[in-house]
């Protein structure tokens, strides 16, 4: 196989990439010839340590191997993550995905991010050098390609508004446009990872499914952890239960999603330390903020109003409401649980 | 029900028949992949998930059934007619901006639009409050009316959303852009191109939010803190900026020049004192080059971010966000009838939009008259350039029909005599 070194050294640094991809396929190995020859073993463990790296420290994983490595050990973690079907840890791969093509791409040159965006991501995105009030803009990307990806980001700077936006673009400088492709990386991997819901390993890479489950037992916590003796989780409606599990699994959800949630579980009762806990597992958890957010959601700054969950018909038309046939005549979540708390507890008496 | 109550809704229904027997209905791009849903006169309820192959099926439909209301889906759907949204598969939406009289603070509200609070009965005039200020109930009623001055206003809203932001800021052509007048009181704007489909509720609420002016940073569009010979002072950008920037400056400009006019800037009254008195200097400092705030005694920065915050929103598109948000809105069919006023949906060309009247150019019976009795007081109303009222409740009035369906439709006046209900007695515009 023709391939130049430079072009290796791309794939190790951006081995999520479409050519990264078919340069592998293109060498036709298989899960089972990689776990026979001697010369793959040290890449599986290779692989291994790295996701154990990621796993206990949460870091971001740079080269420290050769680029050959370096790219199959990509591939042999992902194979790991489906394997292990958690999906939490596929979302802290991902990240640590994502943190690490940041670093690299920051440090390209302007057309090499505009082709890699255009190629991988499909972005309309234009190199420009133009000075608005003393800042040079490097580049203009479509407002629909930026909403796609910067909407989901919380932070207000990525707020469209916060935006030089005209004629349909969006005037970028290059951290930003870094880090938005970034995120487009981190999406593409959970996608993918989660695409897949088994599948089939040779012995060798089994025994290390095995050491990564017991690495994941110990570090990541996957439980739904509710002070049982008040609550009752059985009683939540569907709609809390779905957010509930996305943030204990690590996902990011929505602004109004985790309100939802947190003025639902001050609705049934818990306190703000417990609430603080279920929060701990979200990717971008920050104890200080989530605190006083809880804080205000249950009334204890700002006016004192202690706010109440939104309404089934607002949750509707937030796409929050997962609209279960249980949930028909509802018309809040905390009736909801309160209506069922008095069946289930009427059903234990009978 | 009262029969005179009953044989009015009767009437009512018998008009809109005539309407639908001859008038066509408008019909959506991938009529096939949209929902639609139906308000029967009979039934209090809406009639969802129902979907049509063709023209000729809707319109066919809507002959027979006769619906008060008629609503199409903003999204296109896989199968439509499926009952949960899960089912029937989203594939994408139109971008959809609502702009309503409603959001609008306008003087003329105080004279011609009434709250009620449905637990203590207190009322006053005016746009109503969140919570009654008496009892704090949220439980109040707006019994709003269609008002010229408050339709040109929304008209006016719906150029600049079109013209600043859509056109200019997000560079939608003209031919992607359709506007309907909403058959009471404003207007609904259609944005129709292919990168705007598949857009999810977060990415419209982003642009939802970027119209109405609100979590704008200023620090984000020029609005610097330097330290200049000792003296702290504030940079602001330039008027011709692009996007927000030289918007804000201009909102800001405005905001300061008129600042007697504002009811709810978000500053004490002994601040807003300082500003009125030193207008002029700071409006100066804001012209100069570059243009900047200087520190006024008694302002501090802080005081001045949340003005700069405040001309945002004041300038911003006044659009109902939720409206925008939703990528599985239903929204009224266009040259269906509103069935609380009678008017015309209408579809209003962009070229046109500077001379339509939805008061004179979307009335649907143009001829004949009608005798009613009122059941409750009225303001007065123009419609078709005529004042008609203010009318007392149990007066007995003639009135064109167009006057007579919307009062009726209102659920203000029932018929006040014998009504021959007959296809002679008036004739569609």
């Amino acid at each position: 196989m023709s391939l130049n070194l430079k072009q290796l050294e791309l794939f190790a640094k951006y081995p999520w990439t479409t050519d990264a991809k078919v340069f592998l396929e293109k060498l036709g190995l298989t899960l089972e010839e990689i776990s026979k020859k001697e010369e793959y073993l040290d890449i599986i463990e290779t692989a291994y340590s790295k996701l154990k790296e990621i796993i206990i420290h949460r870091k971001d994983i740079l080269i420290t191997e050769d680029s050959f490595t370096e790219l199959l050990s990509f591939a042999i973690m992902q194979v790991l993550i489906i394997a292990s079907k958690n999906r939490k840890l596929a979302y802290i791969y991902a990240i640590a995905q994502q943190k690490r093509a940041y670093k690299y791409l920051l440090n390209e040159n302007a057309r090499f991010l505009v082709e890699l965006a255009k190629k991988e991501f499909s972005w309309d995105i234009v190199q420009i050098n133009r000075n608005i009030g003393g800042i040079i803009y490097e580049f203009k990307l479509h407002f629909s390609n930026y909403l796609g990806v910067a909407s989901s980001l919380r932070d207000k700077h990525w707020a469209l508004i916060n935006r030089i936006v005209s004629n349909g673009y969006v005037f970028m400088q290059k951290k930003d446009v870094a880090r938005l492709l970034s995120e487009e990386v981190k999406k593409r991997i959970y996608r993918k990872i989660t695409q897949y819901t088994s599948i089939h390993l040779p012995p060798i890479l089994e025994k290390y499914l095995k050491k990564l489950n017991q690495v994941v037992a110990e570090h990541l916590k996957n439980d739904l952890e509710l002070p049982s003796d008040k609550i009752l989780l059985d009683a939540f409606p569907p709609c809390i239960k779905n957010i509930l599990l996305k943030v204990q699994n690590g996902e990011n959800v929505s602004h109004l999603a985790r309100f939802t949630l947190t003025a639902f579980l001050i609705g049934v009762g818990m306190s703000v330390d417990e609430i603080l806990n279920i929060f701990k597992n979200t990717p971008d958890f920050d104890e200080e903020i989530a605190r006083y957010q809880i804080e205000h959601i249950a009334g204890l700054r700002g006016s004192g109003i202690k706010y109440s969950p939104p309404s089934c018909k607002t949750l509707k038309t937030f796409d929050l409401c997962l609209e279960k046939p249980e949930c028909k005549n509802q018309v809040h979540p905390l009736s909801y649980y309160f209506f069922n708390l008095r069946r289930q507890s009427r059903e234990h008496r009978a | 029900m009262s029969i005179a109550r009953e044989n009015s809704e009767m009437f009512l229904k018998k008009l809109f028949s005539v309407y639908y027997e001859n008038k066509s209905l408008y019909v959506p791009m991938h009529l096939e992949k949209r929902e639609f849903g139906f308000f029967l006169f009979e039934k209090g309820i809406m009639l969802r998930h129902v979907s049509f192959r063709t023209h000729m099926e809707l319109q066919n439909y809507v002959k027979t059934a006769v619906p008060r209301h008629i609503y199409y889906s903003s999204a296109f759907y896989e199968l439509p007619s499926m009952k949960t949204m899960n089912e029937k598969k989203w594939i994408g939406a139109e971008l959809i901006f609502d702009i309503d009289a409603d959001h609008i603070n306008t003087p003329c509200k105080k004279v011609h639009d009434k709250w009620t609070c449905l637990d203590c009965g207190h009322s006053g005039f005016g746009l109503p409050p969140k919570r009654c200020p008496v009892c704090k109930s949220t439980k109040i009623k707006h019994d709003s009316w269609i008002c010229e001055k408050c339709l040109a206003k929304a008209k006016e809203e719906t150029v600049k959303i079109i013209e600043e932001f859509l056109m200019n800021d997000f560079g939608i052509s003209k031919s992607e852009i359709t506007v309907f007048y909403s058959g009471h009181r404003g207007y609904h704007i259609h944005v129709n191109s292919d990168f705007i489909y598949q857009l999810g509720q977060s990415e419209r609420r982003e642009i939802a939010n970027y119209i109405l002016g609100i979590n704008i940073i200023p620090e984000y569009h020029g609005f610097l803190e330097i330290t200049s010979s000792g003296k702290n002072i504030l940079l602001a950008p330039q008027k011709n900026d692009i996007g927000w920037r030289g918007r804000l400056i201009t909102a800001l400009i405005s905001v300061i020049k008129n600042i007697e006019f504002f009811e709810d800037v978000p500053l004490s009254k002994k601040k807003l004192q300082i500003i009125k008195s030193n207008k002029q200097q700071i409006l100066h400092a804001l012209s100069m080059n570059p243009p900047h705030l200087k520190a006024v005694r008694g302002l501090n920065k802080h005081d001045l971010r949340s003005l700069i915050v405040f001309s945002a929103k004041i300038f911003g598109g006044k659009i109902d966000a939720p409206v925008t948000a939703d990528i599985k809105r239903l929204i009224r069919l266009p040259n269906s009838l509103h069935g609380k006023t009678g008017f015309i949906v209408k579809a209003v060309p962009l070229s046109e939009i500077d001379s339509f009247n939805p008061l004179v150019d979307a009335i649907a019976f143009t001829k004949g008259e009608v005798t009613l009795k009122l059941i409750d007081s009225t303001p007065s109303i123009i419609i078709n350039n005529e004042t008609y009222g203010p009318y007392k409740k149990d007066a007995y009035v003639t009135v064109p029909l167009s006057v007579g369906v919307y009062l009726l439709a209102r659920g203000k006046a029932e018929l006040g005599g014998d009504i021959n209900v007959s296809e002679g007695i008036f004739y569609l515009g």
